[in-house]
């Protein structure tokens, strides 16, 4: 027994313990963010406190409805139906009346000890609620297992606890929300900066589901899939887990399950308990909670984001609403990517389409500034890229000025020729084609000009109009003497027969050398529709050609007092060619040198051994000589040269040409060469002809 | 009895020009290429020259306007004949200072009576 001093003492001593632990409680809930420890710490105080041998804290989920206990001295935990049983003892009846009413319950002796409702037999208990906002949330009990007279104070002292508990959760529950806050926004901003950055739609749909994992600590997997047709595709899985593949990442039918569910409805699915819902396809991978996304752009279902847990009730509301709106996020990235993937690879098509192409192209702003020119562009004005963009057209260097062309304002193409020299004396003619192009909004955001090279048609033009005069004046000429010579003849203006017998055999010659002219033009034409030159083979002797070429030119050569003559030594293999074929293209080369030689010249015809296979045969004359800017295109067809101050000699223009295509498909090739003034050499090489065993040669 | 020169380059023209002419009893000088032409107008001061375009050394067209430089020889009426047919080569000709033009193949009594008609020309202007 102790006296009333002691008493008053001891009581001061306790009032101050009492005050230490209380104060110890308000400290820890000020500081710590830690709920669990914080509300152990409160049913430690209030066994102190108020005196109770156990306390307990009942805390409702408002959204789920779980209850969560902290029990003081700890429990061990009651198998899973007893604990539900136990956990629901709490809240009927007593529980759910201080719920309502919000005012502390207490029973001072029960009569009979009660079991069942509470983890101890108890006989005597303080119930008081957990207030938030005028909401409760849960209940703080003390409990005695022997009847106790609780005094006000006691109840005041639980009803304190109980408060200082709800503060430990809002702040709790305040610092979880900023939190998750937190990390809903950075995942909702890191997915939105993918959109700003050039991602791939694989890069965006990893970031997204990495983002989501981080997010939403609850969840334990996050996929998007992707639809293909009638299958869903796993795009992008979160590696938080590491399980491996798991059945969720495998391709799936898109009508069936949750997510066929998500995408059949076009919204967000949320089960809690999988188990329960009657849609889930259970893989047995122990996934008890999920939500599926769908993806959509414009209504238009392109996929779904599906996150889950191995826990029920693993998501809250926020978690649901966060989730939801990540899905939408990665619904836009999804979409922006695909857009930049096809605008990147058509961006690349277009620039190697522009790259390779062979006509050079300008694209110009709306301000008829150059934004960007192709290599082919620069290759064909040899103005470097530098001196162009950004320019204005009329302001670049020459001869791209001349490019620019007026647009007509209704917006169809214009087309023009400009003839330039791009370089002393190459003249160059381009055909320029300028279409607007049309801007997104009204009017026009430039133009693409497209400069195509047509010298080489401009001067192939050139070429047939003057063969085709020059073959009407090479026929006017032979059929000129035939039909005077021959309207003299029958008008019986020639009385002696001696120049009768002089103007029939003129007519005869300028027939044959009409022949031999229409001859040419039907090689060419031959040729021209890609037709070989047709070869009768044999074994010829090329000194009895060299002669007979020879004798048919010298009445001529000897009019022009040309000294014409062969040079070939005896004994020179023979070869194998086209008879009638090696002495056109002799005859070719013959008549050219004497054309172009001088009184008093000479022209000869040389032929020797070239190698042990070939010989060569050689027309060199003592003529005006070629310059050296045409050998390169003496054996083109309709090639003549030409030079201001020398008049042309006529001819067609072929003989050159078919010589060459003869010696080619004898299998020899064909050279000149020539000093301007001092005369030119002409040789091209045949085969020897071996005998074979096949004997269609003649010894 | 009137001269003519003819300049061509082409044998068997000129000798076809040359026969046609005589036949009609012109006397007839000739000429192979355009400079010869020149030396041959100056020698032999013809009444009319029959000019080929297209010869080597020197081709008609210069040979033309030539002659219409050289005082002995400006007053010659030439005759341009040429197998060359387009329509241009009769003006460049007449700018080259020809009096007239004719294309081949022409008949030979034709030749022979534009000469004619050159020689009667010239003879009324003088």
């Amino acid at each position: 027994m102790t006296t009333a001093p002691d008493n008053a003492r001891l009581s001061s001593a306790r009032d101050t313990e009492r005050l230490i632990t209380f104060q110890r409680i308000t400290a820890m809930v000020a500081a710590s963010l830690n709920v669990q420890e914080t509300l152990d710490a409160i049913v430690a105080a209030t066994c102190e406190l108020v005196g109770t041998a156990e306390a307990l804290i009942v805390i409702r989920d408002a959204d789920t409805g779980e209850l969560t206990l902290h029990p003081h001295p700890a429990h061990a935990v009651p198998d899973a139906e007893a604990d539900e049983l136990f956990r629901r003892s709490l809240w009927d009846g007593i529980g759910a009346h201080v719920m309502r009413t919000q005012k502390p319950h207490v029973v001072n002796d029960s009569g009979e000890p009660l079991a069942g409702p509470l983890p101890v037999a108890a006989q005597a208990w303080i119930c008081v609620p957990l207030i938030i906002q005028d909401e409760s949330i849960g209940l703080l009990y003390a409990l005695n297992d022997r009847p106790t007279q609780f005094s006000d104070e006691a109840v005041t002292l639980a009803t304190l606890l109980a408060n200082h508990a709800a503060i430990a959760i809002v702040n709790a529950r305040l610092f979880e929300k900023t939190e998750s806050r937190l990390r809903a926004s950075n995942a909702v901003f890191r997915v939105t900066q993918a959109l700003a950055q050039n991602l791939s739609v694989d890069e965006v749909l990893q970031m997204a589901v990495e983002q989501i994992t981080l997010a939403v600590p609850s969840a334990g997997k996050a996929v998007i899939h992707l639809l293909r047709g009638e299958v869903l595709d796993p795009r992008a899985a979160s590696r938080k887990q590491g399980r491996g593949q798991a059945p969720h990442s495998l391709a799936m039918r898109a009508g069936s399950g949750i997510a066929g569910r998500a995408l059949a409805r076009k919204t967000p699915q949320v089960a809690l308990d999988t188990l329960r819902d009657p849609d889930f396809i259970d893989h047995g991978t122990g996934v008890r909670s999920l939500i599926v996304v769908p993806l959509m752009v414009d209504d238009r279902v392109m996929g779904t984001l599906s996150v889950d847990s191995a826990s029920i009730n693993a998501f809250d509301g926020d978690t649901q609403r966060l989730v939801v709106s990540l899905g939408h996020q990665a619904s836009v990235a999804i979409s922006r990517a695909r857009l930049f993937d096809a605008m990147r690879a058509e961006k690349r098509r277009i620039e190697a389409i522009l790259n390779h192409m062979v006509d050079g192209v300008m694209l110009l702003d709306g301000d008829g500034r150059i934004a960007n020119v192709n290599p082919a562009l620069i290759d064909m004005v040899r103005v470097p890229a530098s001196q162009l963009t950004g320019q204005l057209v009329r302001d670049v260097p020459y001869p791209v000025n001349q490019f620019g062309l007026d647009l007509p304002l209704d917006g169809h193409d214009a087309v023009a020729e400009r003839s330039v020299q791009t370089g002393e004396p190459l003249k160059k003619a381009f055909e320029v084609f300028a279409s607007p192009v049309p801007s997104a909004t009204a009017g026009w955001a430039g133009h693409v000009v497209v400069v195509h090279d047509v010298t080489r048609e401009r001067e192939l033009d050139q070429l047939k109009s003057d063969f085709i005069s020059t073959v009407s004046h090479e026929l006017r000429t032979p059929l000129f003497s035939i039909r005077g010579f021959v309207k003299l003849l029958t008008n019986d203006k020639v009385t002696d027969d001696k120049t009768r017998r002089e103007f029939l055999s003129i007519v005869s010659q300028q027939t044959d050398h009409l022949a031999q002219i229409v001859n040419d033009l039907l090689d060419l034409s031959r040729l021209d529709a890609g037709r070989p030159i047709e070869m009768d083979f044999e074994s010829v002797d090329t000194s009895a050609i060299a002669s007979q070429v020879v004798a048919r030119f010298q009445s001529l050569a000897g009019e022009r007092r040309i000294l014409l003559k062969t040079d070939v030594p005896g004994g020179l293999p023979r070869v194998r060619a086209d008879a009638r074929r090696l002495t056109q293209a002799l005859v070719n080369l013959v008549g050219n040198a004497i054309k172009f030689t001088a009184e008093h010249g000479r022209v000869t015809i040389g032929a020797g051994i070239e190698s042990p296979g070939e010989l060569r045969v050689s027309v060199t004359d003592t003529g005006i000589g070629i310059p050296a800017d045409a050998l390169p295109h003496l054996f083109e067809r309709f090639f003549q040269v030409g030079q201001p101050s020398m008049p042309r000699l006529g001819g067609t223009g072929l003989g050159l040409y078919i010589t060459r295509q003869i010696v080619e498909a004898h299998g020899g090739r064909i050279c000149v060469e020539s000093t301007l003034g001092a005369g030119s050499c002409f040789w091209f090489t045949i085969p020897v002809d071996t005998p074979n065993p096949g004997g269609n040669t003649r010894g | 009895m009137a001269k003519v020169l003819i300049v061509e380059d082409d044998p068997s023209s000129r000798r076809l020009v040359e026969f046609t002419l005589q036949q009609e009893g012109f006397e007839v000088v000739t000429a192979s290429n355009g400079l010869e032409g020149l030396d041959r107008a100056q020698s032999d001061q013809p009444d009319v020259i029959v000019m080929d375009i297209m010869m080597p050394v020197m081709a008609g067209f210069e040979a033309c306007l030539r002659l219409k430089e050289i005082p002995t020889t400006a007053h010659i009426p030439i005759l341009v004949l040429t197998a060359k047919g387009h329509e241009a080569d009769r003006t460049y000709s007449l700018m080259a200072g020809a009096d007239d033009y004719l294309a081949k193949p022409a008949d030979p009594e034709i030749i022979a009576g534009r000469v004619r008609a050159l020689l009667n020309k010239a003879a009324g202007g003088s």
